[in-house]
């Protein structure tokens, strides 16, 4: 997510609100939180992306269950 | 900002990652199909070997090609392991439902490929590497970045650059 997060950044998230493309969310996959930026919303659908595409990993769509929430702020 | 830092001093925040365990996204299936077609080649070979009264050099040969067939079936079937596992997601079993049937199916020609020398087999094998290889290209969304990182609107860019075109 380089340059807009770096390693050691700390990011508060508020888990109410619609969110639209180009959010950056804090989701869960298995037992690990995920952060990435909202590219789409299809279907209730959340295709995520990292800032940089050819390092990120591709992810598939997430869930809403599966969001912890929206980046509102780093620190 | 200090005041939050002491507060995650106190209640300590969980980490979060922007990458899965390797940050690569990279999937090919190249590797996949020289193998299958290299214990198609395996079999081929085999069976024409003399098995009567074979040379020194034959049963050479023989050992040898037994060989190459084992180490490239196992490849084969690591390379759809890791397609079905890490490339194939959700959206793409809507669109391909035998998804799952295929790949195993696959899986199972390579194990027979190394118990076997089997024409047929051999050629099965290819026919479902194949057919798991369309299932990729089909959903394959290229990397658009070119060098810089800028983003090409054009997915065949990074192919066209790396063949000269």
């Amino acid at each position: 997510m380089f340059p807009a997060y770096k390693p050691g950044d700390h990011v508060l998230t508020f888990n109410w609100g619609y969110i639209k493309a180009g959010d950056v969310i804090a989701f869960d996959v298995g037992l690990k939180h995920f952060i990435k930026r909202v590219e789409r919303v299809r279907s209730g659908l959340y295709y995520v992306y990292g800032d940089n595409r050819r390092e990120s990993a591709k992810m598939g769509p997430i869930k809403k269950e599966q969001i912890v929430g929206k980046v509102v702020f780093r620190y | 900002m200090n005041l939050l830092h002491f507060v995650d001093k106190v209640f300590k925040p969980s980490p979060i990652f922007a990458h899965c365990d390797v940050p690569c996204g990279i999937y090919e299936t190249n590797t996949m199909l020289i193998a299958a077609h290299t214990v198609q080649r395996m079999v081929e070979v085999i069976l024409a070997l003399p098995m009567d009264k074979p040379s020194l050099k034959d049963r050479n040969s023989f050992i040898r090609c037994v060989r190459v067939k084992e180490e490239h079936a196992q490849i084969c079937k690591e390379q759809l392991m890791i397609l079905w596992a890490d490339f194939f997601k959700a959206e793409h079993l809507e669109k391909f439902p035998d998804l799952h049937d295929k790949v195993w199916k696959a899986m199972k020609l390579c194990s027979e490929n190394k118990q076997n020398v089997d024409a047929k087999l051999a050629a099965d094998l290819e026919k479902a590497v194949g057919e798991v290889h369309e299932m990729v290209e089909q959903v394959k969304v290229e990397p658009k970045e070119d060098h810089t990182g800028a983003i090409s609107d054009n997915p065949d860019a990074p192919k066209k650059k790396l063949l000269g075109a």
